[in-house]
């Protein structure tokens, strides 16, 4: 228990230093901006309490919002995944992989599901962290293809990171 | 001539905030990523330091203060004071609609808000935010930031703002159409507002197209935004006592 706590906080401040100091300093083009932070929240067992989810959305948003100084878009695109992963998981895992509570990743998952699982997500974290940030309709179309191809490569950028992340979940 | 606009959404000022946590560990970041990028740190100095000597005239006439520097045209009428404090970049983003930074110098080193940030290669952004040993600076790359501008060979003035697009260039749309345009004219601040100093380099024309009656013109920036790590913050000694005046016109 106090184990995957440890674990959970590790990972949590791995991603938001990952992100903030590694891929906002490497890739940096108004087109292609990608956000490999809510990996975490992707990543949390499916039993975790839908308050707790929540919980840690906003608190890794809030995380990355003051070290960008974005005033709270992050927390709320954040929040808004942690909504929609619920239903999500809800719809798309049998009631064995509840019962195991098992990490929705590629080794228990496999590879096109995660993609897909990941995909949506992000696509709507991205969808709403950028309209949050233009917070206008005028640009829709540039927006719009920002968060496309934002989210690909957010979505390639994850799978890789999920491949060096396994060994370290098995010891758990 | 310089909208501040600050939206609702940006009121949140809290977690905007130059606080000690952000600074604290951009501080760390710094020290480790300043080795990278020391040569060309070198030679943009080394670059300044030419420039500086051929305007070195200009100090000769300033007898005040050695850290003041007056800005006098020929006939020796009084323009402005500003005082220059060097500082480094400690984060800077590009990438985002609305882009901050942040730098290493505060209310300790007597910045206030509204200074405006300029570096050797040219403007930077304006204060937004100060703490004691931090500041947060809005980049030119922010949809709040206007900064008013004139065409170095007509002194025609306008306003420059950033569509978001691409970090190298921003668009000026209020110049009169009549107003003969070439590529490759520079453009400079136009010292109407109380921030920055006349003539510090802005970019200079990229192409220009007409629509109606507005002069769309995209602006090719002289700052490479991607790399700046050292910067001067500039401070209008006169700034509250020419703000006093603008406040009382309305």
């Amino acid at each position: 228990m106090y184990r995957d706590i440890l674990f959970q906080t590790l990972r949590f401040l791995f991603l938001v230093a990952l992100q903030v100091f590694v891929v906002n300093q490497m890739l940096q083009y108004n087109l292609v901006n990608p956000f490999i932070y809510p990996l975490f929240i992707l990543l949390l067992p499916v039993n975790t309490s839908f308050l707790l989810v929540l919980f840690l959305s906003f608190t890794l948003g809030l995380a990355v919002d003051l070290l960008q100084f974005t005033s709270g878009i992050h927390a709320a695109a954040t929040v808004f995944m942690g909504f929609l992963r619920i239903f999500f998981l809800r719809t798309l895992l049998s009631k064995e992989n509840y019962e195991k509570n098992i990490t929705p990743d590629i080794r228990n998952k496999g590879l096109a599901w995660f993609s897909v699982y990941a995909f949506v997500l992000l696509f709507f974290h991205h969808l709403m962290l950028y309209f949050l940030e233009v917070f206008t309709f005028a640009e829709f179309e540039f927006t719009m293809m920002k968060t496309l191809l934002s989210v690909i490569a957010s979505l390639v950028i994850i799978i890789l990171l999920e491949y060096l992340l396994i060994p370290v979940s098995k010891k758990e | 001539m310089l909208v501040f606009n600050n939206s609702p959404f940006h009121q949140a000022s809290y977690l905007n905030s130059a606080n000690r946590f952000t600074g604290g560990i951009y501080t760390i970041s710094n020290n480790i990523n300043q080795y990278f990028h020391l040569r060309s740190v070198n030679d943009s100095l080394v670059a300044e330091n030419a420039r500086l000597q051929s305007h070195f005239y200009i100090l000769d006439s300033n007898k005040n203060d050695i850290d003041t520097f007056v800005l006098k045209d020929t006939a020796e009428h009084y323009v402005g004071r500003y005082t220059y404090t060097a500082a480094d970049v400690l984060s800077n983003s590009t990438a985002n609609r609305n882009n901050y930074l942040m730098l290493n110098v505060g209310a300790a080193d007597g910045i206030t808000k509204q200074c405006g940030v300029v570096c050797n290669e040219g403007v930077v952004g304006i204060v937004y935010d100060v703490s004691e040993h931090f500041c947060t600076v809005l980049s030119l790359l922010n949809s709040n930031v206007h900064i008013s501008v004139k065409m170095d060979s007509s002194n025609h003035a306008g306003t420059l703002a950033w569509n978001g697009k691409s970090a190298l260039f921003a668009q000026i749309d209020d110049i009169n159409k009549h107003v003969k345009l070439e590529a490759g004219q520079r453009i400079s601040t136009s010292g109407l507002n109380t921030i920055f100093p006349r003539n510090i380099p802005v970019g200079e024309v990229q192409e220009t197209r007409i629509e109606g009656n507005t002069n769309h013109i995209t602006v090719k920036l002289s700052t490479s935004f991607e790399t700046i790590y050292k910067v001067y913050v500039v401070k209008n000694l006169d700034f509250d006592e020419q703000q006093k005046l603008l406040n009382n016109i309305k």
